[in-house]
């Protein structure tokens, strides 16, 4: 209440004193002047660019260049209004209206640079400050899309090299994630990856007629992280939207998955990309580590972090997966076919065994592994205890004197790079127990679970 | 499916018919064509191949891109086409992708203008900010107001439409938005947005239905002052038959003169509100200042505050707060030297919770000065973290800095432009007593020959990582060359290239992650 108080107050100090003098922002203007209440160039206001404009071919409405403004003083007439565009060596008459706006078009010549200055003169024979409606206007050769590869690949150098000043320049002041978020999101990327590797295709670009331009990455990456050397690699779309200011195309918005800044997504991006091409996607945790997410988990990341659920936020462990889970040995008397069920850490999911892909699965009463999968048997019987599994030391189930056994905890080591500890209860023979999903049920076992997906052995 | 080879020979071959046919007739001044071939060999090899971003083996890349403009009675008409044929990105299935496709009709009075194909229209930041596939209408009255409609699906790409094998939820949207100038200073607009996701991708994918109704003004109360606001309101309904909604709010007060550029901003965002086409980060309370104040032609000096936190309906177990303030100042001529410029700058990044602390405090330097024909470059950064997560305690202090030099000779007709950079990053984990460091060098050479219509440089270098747990240490170079021959000249931009690019990583401790990437890629490029 307090900051919304201060707000109202800030807009009525504004919006009351209408007619005032300028404040400390006007930097000097007085009422009694020509003034320029609005300038525009094909759209693009005075006020919010800067000395240099530039304008490309083929976004010329009718290939014109249309100056519009309003002139006005507290006291007097507006009678003319010239416009020159090669630096005051020669004059032209714009089209005045009564209430001082005016309009002036003129065909420029593709990759030619106009010096434009605008004097409106009222009746009685006092003029504007010429000088501070000078702009440089250029046009542009290239076409927009030429202008999007290069600006591109300026800034994937720059994010490539680590060079923040640079890549600043291509960002907007109106950033939607805020500029100073990035650019301090960019230190932080440049402090936790040793390496930045980046290849794109431009694969989708719409523009419109505000200057606006939204475009689709297709992008393959490779992080090194500089806290302890592993290197991951993701592929995917994005969505880029730029802004065309003064200085060209400047970065507006980005969506996740996010390419620039992403040790702090969450407050970068503005938005989600809609495509199932993002399977895996490099996130930053709190400790600076780079780890391989889905695109749900780092959207959802802000709500978890402070959600007294959660398992990470204020731990020094990072997130890891763990719970409670049974799969059952089946007989489905629909189809009359046996099938056994297995768990997949990847996803969580429980499948049948000869449906895809399981780290383990069940056949009558007894457990067995993936071949890909390698176990160590560990000296715990609570799975709670278990915080830390070792490096090596895995075998293939084979090599356990007696099997899987219930009752004590074991780690895995996934085929996929990341580890488990699992522990098994005994088989439970369940013959009178009849599932309507999944037919008759003969075994059941119960397993307790811990999981990461970023290749970490701490839980 | 065409063979990846086949739809690469027929785009090769419309290519050179292209070509020919614009060599032998003028084609109209209204037509613009881009196009570019590029031949690319990849070679990755080592125990750490699969962590390469290259394709390896010969692959090929084409873009083609044609724009047409005509003209017929009282109407305007585009036609825009974009396609690319490639086998350069891992991850990209598909040989041929439609990047662009757009038509348009407009009125000469620009007062209708109607769109079908790739339609970007912005109605406001929280409504849309994105582009959809689809048809769009735009009214300009003659009494300063306009008004648009929009239909589509948001597809990232056109290959979701009619290739199953890229899949992306089917999402369908329509709105529409009017805008009106009331008076010299004063402008609103009005928008509403209906999204509606039909199919997912997945099973378990959430569906929304989500509804937008937005309000926007622009306010110039005196000359050089901009205010403007957003708010928009969305009601949204998940495939779970659970619904939420919740409103956004954004103020900008905005001004921008030869003397200075200052800003205040206000926003607000609920838990409730979700944006599937515009862009918002909800949950959110955002409060910024920022100024630049030239001072004098030689002296600027920056200002920022931001602030924030979330949390704004309580169910958190703690609220995070943001702070983030900033000054810096820039100095040119400083030391009465021509070229001598400077600029230093604070930051501090804090970020509180309940029992999470994490405070950077970020001093960097920047100078740039040139000593006859050397031009000389330093930047140094220096920060203290302090963290405080739960019971865990990390303090490490970290050092960047990057030197470059460089000259320019011309010598005849040759334009010699050498760089030496050096590139060092230390990091001091105080808490744990540990500490990794990195040290870059590398050597630069461009040759341009302007006569020739020559571009061309070649990088080389070396960078090495030291951390407790492994070293890395990588070898690279580029070499790049452009050309711009006659027969090119009626071209804009059009050129002929080559670019080489070498990559050597190799871990000390595991060398199974070792890994060396060659690649050559040379193409051509027209324009006109």
């Amino acid at each position: 209440m307090k900051n919304f108080i201060i707000i109202v107050l800030i807009m009525l100090m504004i919006f009351c004193p209408l007619e005032a003098e300028a404040f400390w922002w006007l930097f000097g203007k007085n009422q009694d002047q020509v003034n320029m209440s609005y300038l525009y160039i094909n759209g693009i206001s005075y006020d919010e660019s800067g000395q240099e404009i530039t304008l490309y071919q083929d976004l010329l409405e009718d290939g014109l260049i249309n100056i519009q403004g309003r002139a006005a003083i507290r006291k007097g007439t507006i009678g003319s209004v010239r416009v020159s565009i090669d630096g005051k060596e020669t004059w032209d008459s714009a089209e005045l209206s009564d209430d001082g706006a005016f309009q002036y078009y003129f065909r420029p010549e593709i990759g030619q640079e106009y010096e434009i200055y605008i004097e409106a003169m009222e009746t009685a024979g006092r003029t504007n400050e010429v000088d501070e409606t000078y702009k440089k206007v250029i046009v542009s050769e290239s076409n927009y899309q030429q202008v999007i590869e290069e600006r591109l690949a300026e800034m994937f150098t720059a994010y490539e090299m680590q060079n923040i000043n640079s890549f600043m320049e291509y960002v907007s002041w109106d950033f939607v994630g805020g500029d100073v978020i990035l650019e301090q999101a960019l230190n932080k990327d440049f402090s936790n990856f040793a390496d930045i590797a980046i290849e794109y295709n431009l694969i989708n670009l719409a523009i419109n007629n505000d200057g606006m331009i939204s475009i689709v990455l297709q992008y393959d990456r490779r992080l090194i992280s500089n806290n302890d050397g592993s290197t991951l690699a993701d592929s995917g779309l994005t969505e880029f939207v730029f802004n065309l200011e003064e200085q060209g195309p400047v970065l507006y918005s980005m969506s996740q998955p996010l390419i620039f800044g992403v040790s702090d997504a969450a407050n970068v991006a503005s938005g989600v990309i809609n495509s199932a091409e993002n399977e895996q996607v490099i996130a930053v945790n709190d400790q600076g580590n780079i780890e391989l997410k889905s695109i749900d988990e780092i959207v959802n990341e802000t709500a978890e972090m402070n959600n007294e659920d959660g398992n990470s936020g204020g731990s020094e462990i990072p997130a890891y997966e763990s719970g409670e889970k049974s799969i059952a040995s089946v007989f489905n008397d629909e189809n009359g076919n046996w099938y056994n069920q297995g768990y997949r850490f990847s996803d969580g999911q429980i499948l049948e065994r000869f449906a895809g892909y399981c780290d383990f699965y069940i056949e009558t009463n007894i457990i067995f592994l993936n071949d890909d999968v390698r176990v160590l048997e560990l000296n715990e019987t609570d799975i709670n205890n278990v915080t830390e599994l070792p490096e090596t030391g895995y075998v293939e189930q084979w090599d356990l004197p007696y099997g899987i056994t219930w009752d004590i905890c074991y780690g895995l080591s996934l085929p996929d790079g990341n580890y488990a500890v699992v522990y098994f209860e005994e088989a439970e023979e369940v013959n009178s127990e009849y599932d309507a999903d999944i037919g008759e049920v003969f075994y059941r076992i119960r397993f307790k679970y811990k999981y990461r997906d970023d290749g970490g052995r701490q839980f | 499916m065409f063979k990846k080879t086949s739809i690469f020979k027929l785009y090769v071959l419309c290519f050179i018919l292209i070509y020919v046919f614009i060599a032998v007739v003028n084609v109209k001044a209204d037509s613009i064509v881009l196009s570019e071939v590029e031949l690319i060999s990849n070679d990755v090899s080592g125990p750490g191949a699969n962590n390469s971003i290259l394709n390896d083996g010969f692959k090929y890349n084409g873009n083609f891109n044609y724009t047409n403009r005509n003209e017929m009675d009282k109407y305007n008409f585009l036609f825009n086409i974009g396609l690319n044929t490639q086998e350069d990105r891992i991850s990209e299935e598909q040989d041929l992708l439609i990047s662009r496709l757009k038509a348009s009709i407009s009125s000469k009075d620009n007062s209708s203008v109607f769109n079908i194909g790739d339609t970007f229209e912005y109605f406001d930041q929280y409504v849309l900010n994105s582009s959809l596939k689809g048809i769009s209408y735009k009214y300009n009255s003659p009494n300063n107001g306009n008004f648009k409609f929009v239909f589509g699906y948001d597809y990232p790409r056109w290959e979701n439409i009619f290739n199953d094998d890229y899949q992306a939820v089917s999402r369908k949207s329509w709105g529409m938005n009017y805008n009106n100038k009331q008076n010299e200073k004063f402008k609103w607009g009005l928008s509403l947005l209906k999204t509606n996701d039909e199919k997912g991708v997945n099973d378990n994918d959430i569906l929304y239905d989500n509804d937008i109704y937005g309000f926007n003004w622009e306010y110039y109360p005196i000359q050089g002052l901009t205010v403007k606001g957003s708010s928009a309101y969305g009601d949204t309904e998940e495939s779970e038959n659970s619904s939420f909604s919740g409103t956004a709010h954004k103020i900008k007060i905005f001004s921008n003169a030869k003397e200075g550029r200052a800003s205040i901003d206000y926003e607000r965002v609920e838990p409730g509100f979700k944006t599937l086409l515009g862009s918002a980060t909800a949950d959110r309370v955002k409060y910024k200042g920022s100024l630049l104040y030239r001072y004098s032609e030689r002296i600027n000096y920056n200002f920022d505050y931001i602030y924030f936190y979330d949390n704004l309906d309580g169910t958190k177990s703690s609220t995070t707060y943001y702070h983030k303030p900033g000054l810096g100042v820039s100095i040119r001529h400083i030391f009465n030297r021509r070229y001598a410029s400077t600029s230093f700058k604070y930051n501090l990044n804090k970020k509180e919770s309940d029992d999470m602390l994490v405070k950077d405090n970020r001093y960097t330097v920047n100078y740039r000065d040139r000593f006859k024909l050397l031009d000389m470059r330093i930047s140094m950064s220096y920060s203290d973290q302090e963290s405080e997560l739960g019971d865990d305690l990390k303090k490490e202090d970290e050092l960047t800095s990057n030197i470059s030099l460089s000259t320019r000779k011309t010598i005849n007709k040759y334009i010699l432009r050498p760089t030496l950079r050096f590139g060092y990053f230390n990091n001091d984990n105080e808490t744990e007593d540990s500490s990794n460091s990195s040290f870059e060098k590398s050597f630069e050479l461009g040759l341009d020959i302007p006569e020739s219509r020559i571009n061309s440089s070649i990088r080389f270098g070396e960078k090495e990582d030291n951390r407790e747990e492994e070293d890395i240490r990588k070898l690279f170079a580029n070499f790049s060359f452009y050309y711009r021959p006659l027969f090119l000249e009626k071209y804009n931009q059009g050129r002929i290239y080559l670019r080489l690019k070498y990559n050597d990583l190799s871990y000390s401790e595991n060398s199974d992650k070792d890994i060396r990437e060659n690649s050559i890629s040379s193409g051509i490029t027209i324009n006109f």
